[in-house]
């Protein structure tokens, strides 16, 4: 079983408030600032400043003005960005808050939920309704056959080591910066759609609004400014989880250590995506 | 079942980004490159029954040339940022759209100083017998210049003997590095393959070389001398045309036999779409009508005896028949490629309107300019005969 | 009469005009930061990492509402983030100064809004708490008018499950 899942059936076990109140208990007398760290920002390691309640600091904390990680202190991290698909629930508020967080036009996404379902035949039926930014309340009442399997599937950069994208830029507009985000450069970009067409995985795409080239940044601001990025932060089960694999309390280390198995999409393809998926069956593409 | 509930694409994929604009811009430059070629067979290669028409070769690929960017500019978000192309291009990718810039401009040099030097004794004489605007121009072709010496004339002809030479290779590469620009691009299984910058080069000969026959005898009529044109040029043409389409027939054949062979899944994808969508675009267009029909057509004026009229009047069918072919071509490789979506699942969709930025009425403005800018040119550069020497010498 | 050379040597010029040209506009043209870190516009980088937050973390919200902070970081909720519920912090806050009141979702608005996760649908795992609405309300037997928040307080939905629980057994107890 997946270590969310293992995770998640410890605190919600609702069948008898007894358990509850002790599990609760354990969660009062941990240590309060590492409760926080664990719980709340899912690990960005040793990152003082989120744990301090300070009254007047904190609103500088959120605007972030005095607290940024330098370029130099940021190379010395080795982020990672796992997905777990059994843990999306296809709540979609990862896309409405990246919607918000990166003012994506409507009808463009950087982020995206798919629902796969399976029948007992093995056909697979995949879709996307507004990009699963409204949730999935409405059920697939088109596929006729039983339904032997299904899940949803959170799409988002790939953050390649050897991307297309950057390759193909003809005016070096697209870039990997030093500390490895594949960024774009909005006063450079000519919009010429190469970009989008040599991204195998379809995340970029051509802002309406500013006319040029647009994608997923993994929230670079934010992650400088020592935040998880909008949609991790959002996720209400986790299924999203980001942190630095040079800290062996992160998740992210801790799952990267373990036997989970990992995979990335289009393998094949030789992109060398550093987005990884748990339980993303063979299905999904 | 019906198909569309298994139709899955990502939902910035939906619809295609490349255009219209994108499906004329390798058009045009490949008439450009083809055109010029035929320049060069009769230029360099000396091919006496292509003499006639190496002026108008030249002055039609400028004609056209000159409306290279065109397409581009429009489609571009950021226009006024192009001259990035030039000042900051991608060569640790290298990025092959980043060639643009230096290999139009190559290329636009080699051209215009080519003609120059071409035209070099015309204007010297035209200048004698006009006045006004169009002396005014001569005098800035010539460049200030009014040698009529026979060492001069050597000079002319020499350089552009070395400058049609050296276009040959720079044609090839401001055609061939458009091929490589879709078949370097490993995400789109329909584009991937190292056959696309010949197949491009290729078909872009052909659209050069049934471009200049179609228009070589449609201005010959219009202007009611259509005896002048000699009957072993349009068979030279003609079947240079058919050598040329062959090649490219088998190549575009191949490159599609290889992968249906194969059949890895990403064929299976691209194989419903020919299926499917492309169908009418693909099979019954790019290959039955306008591929195997004219093979034939094109086979029986080379190698039967066909009487003057009707060697005319096919060429010219036959000429058109191929350059709509080539324009279903780039058609179905730029649309097709991305309709065959990333997803796997699906297809995307693409409805060209009629009025909007990258729509039909621009298409065909921008088709059509050329030819009027042709006819502009035709003004200034005479299309056919040496201007005689009104001076003895 | 020109010399036979003058027209190429004319060319030439041009030709070397026209690379100077080319030269001189890409040193004007170029960007400051061009090449800072690599084949690209430096500042780029610095601009996008200076880009203004709109979504903060939980964090942001403790120091004024540490009542129901304290509330639901010990509930089931713990790991959901306020801002989605609500709305972004910088839309509620700039600097020091509160600029609006915060969005509360309240009766239908709020049993959707909480239906977005809890609605049983096909696809999300089994553990995960979900209900069929609005079946759930007739099977807890409670008014078909309630929003989940009378049974559920939100911010630690089985906190007062608790004592609802005693009530129940107690009004059972009164019936007998």
């Amino acid at each position: 079983m997946s270590l969310l899942r293992s995770f998640v059936s410890n605190i919600i076990d609702f069948e008898s408030t007894p358990k509850f109140e002790a599990i609760e208990q354990k969660m009062v007398d941990r240590d309060r600032r590492g409760f926080i760290e664990k719980v709340v920002s899912g690990s960005i390691g040793g990152s003082l400043f989120l744990m301090i309640p300070m009254q007047s600091s904190l609103f500088a904390e959120v605007l972030g003005d005095n607290e940024m990680i330098t370029l130099e202190e940021n190379k010395n991290k080795n982020y990672a960005f796992i997905v777990d698909v059994t843990g999306c629930i296809g709540c979609g508020s990862c896309c409405v808050a990246d919607r918000k967080e990166n003012n994506v036009p409507d009808g463009q996404y950087r982020t995206w939920v798919e629902r796969y379902v399976i029948d007992i035949y093995d056909t697979v039926y995949v879709d996307s309704p507004d990009g699963g930014e409204n949730g999935y309340s409405v059920p697939r009442d088109d596929i006729k056959e039983e339904v032997k399997d299904a899940f949803f599937v959170p799409k988002l950069c790939n953050m390649c080591e050897e991307p297309s994208c950057v390759q193909v830029c003809p005016v070096s507009a697209t870039f990997t910066s030093p500390d490895n985000f594949v960024l774009i450069d909005k006063n450079h970009c000519v919009a010429c759609g190469y970009c989008v067409q040599a991204c195998p995985y379809g995340v970029r795409f051509i802002n309406e609004q500013t006319k040029t080239a647009d994608k997923c940044t993994w929230c670079y601001h934010r992650v400088r400014k020592g935040k998880l990025p909008a949609c991790v932060n959002a996720c209400p089960t986790g299924a999203r989880k980001f942190g630095d694999l040079n800290d062996p309390q992160s998740e992210v280390s801790q799952i990267m250590d373990s036997k989970e198995i990992l995979t990335v999409l289009k393998k094949e393809l030789g992109n060398e995506p550093t987005l990884y998926y748990i339980g993303a069956s063979q299905e999904v593409v | 079942m019906d198909a569309s509930i298994l139709n899955y694409v990502f939902p910035n994929d939906v619809h295609a980004h490349w255009t219209l604009m994108i499906v004329i811009y390798p058009y045009i430059t490949g008439v450009v490159a083809g055109a010029f070629i035929v320049s060069a067979l009769a230029h360099v290669f000396h091919v006496k029954a292509l003499e006639p028409i190496a002026k108008f070769a030249l002055i039609f690929a400028l004609s056209w040339l000159i409306f290279v960017t065109a397409p581009l500019l429009n489609h571009l978000g950021h226009p006024e940022r192009a001259i990035w192309m030039l000042f900051t291009p991608n060569f640790s990718g290298p990025s092959m759209m980043a060639g643009f810039g230096y290999i139009y401009m190559a290329y636009t040099i080699l051209l215009i100083f080519e003609i120059l030097y071409i035209y070099r004794a015309d204007f010297i004489e035209l200048k004698k017998t006009t006045t006004g605007f169009k002396r005014v121009l001569y005098g800035v072709f010539t460049l200030g210049t009014d040698d009529e010496s026979k060492k001069g004339l050597e000079i002319d002809h020499k350089i552009s003997l070395f400058l049609g030479a050296v276009g040959i290779p720079l044609a090839s590469l401001l055609h061939g590095y458009v091929g490589f620009i879709f078949g370097g691009v490993k995400a789109v299984e329909w584009w991937f393959t190292p056959l696309m910058p010949i197949i491009f080069l290729l078909s872009a000969s052909v659209s050069g070389i049934a471009g200049i026959i179609l228009f070589y005898i449609i201005i010959k009529k219009v202007t009611g001398k259509i005896s002048e044109i000699k009957t072993e040029t349009i068979i030279t043409l003609v079947k240079l045309l058919w050598a040329f389409f062959i090649f490219d027939f088998v190549f575009e054949l191949l490159e599609l036999g290889v992968h249906a062979y194969g059949a890895t899944s990403g064929w299976h994808h691209v194989s419903s779409a020919l299926h499917g969508p492309m169908y009418f675009s693909f099979w019954i267009m790019q290959i039955f009508v306008l591929s195997i029909v004219p093979f034939f057509i094109l086979g029986y004026l080379s190698l039967a005896k066909v009487n003057r009229k009707m060697l005319f009047v096919l060429s010219s069918f036959v000429s058109a028949m191929i350059l709509v072919q080539v324009l279903f071509m780039r058609w179905n490789v730029v649309i097709g490629g991305q309709i065959m979506a990333k997803s796997e699942r699906g297809f995307a969709s693409f409805h060209p309107q009629l009025f909007e930025k990258e729509g039909i009425a621009v298409t065909i403005i921008m088709l059509v300019a050329p030819v009027v800018t042709l006819w502009l040119l035709s003004k200034v550069f005479p299309l056919w005969d040496r201007v005689k020497s009104s001076s003895k010498k | 009469m020109n010399s036979p050379f003058s027209f190429t040597k004319r060319l030439i010029l041009i030709f070397i005009v026209i690379i100077v040209l080319v030269i001189i506009g890409r040193e004007y043209f170029l960007p400051d930061s061009w090449g800072m870190y690599g084949n690209y516009r430096g500042n780029a980088v610095h601009e996008e990492a200076n880009r203004s937050l709109v979504y903060g973390t939980n964090n942001s919200c403790e120091s004024c509402h540490e009542e129901v902070y304290d509330m639901k970081r010990v509930g089931v909720h713990h790991r959901l983030s306020c801002e989605i519920c609500h709305a972004p912090v910088t839309e509620h806050v700039d600097g020091n100064k509160k600029i609006a009141d915060m969005p509360v979702k309240i009766g239908d608005a709020q049993s959707k809004l909480c239906l977005t996760c809890h609605q049983k649908v096909l696809g999300r795992f089994e553990k995960f708490p979900m209900i069929e609405y609005p079946k759930h309300l007739e099977d807890q037997d409670v008014k078909l008018t309630h929003d989940c928040n009378v049974c559920h307080t939100v911010h630690a939905p089985l906190e007062s499950m608790k004592y609802i629980k005693k009530l129940r057994t107690l009004k059972e107890k009164v019936q007998e």
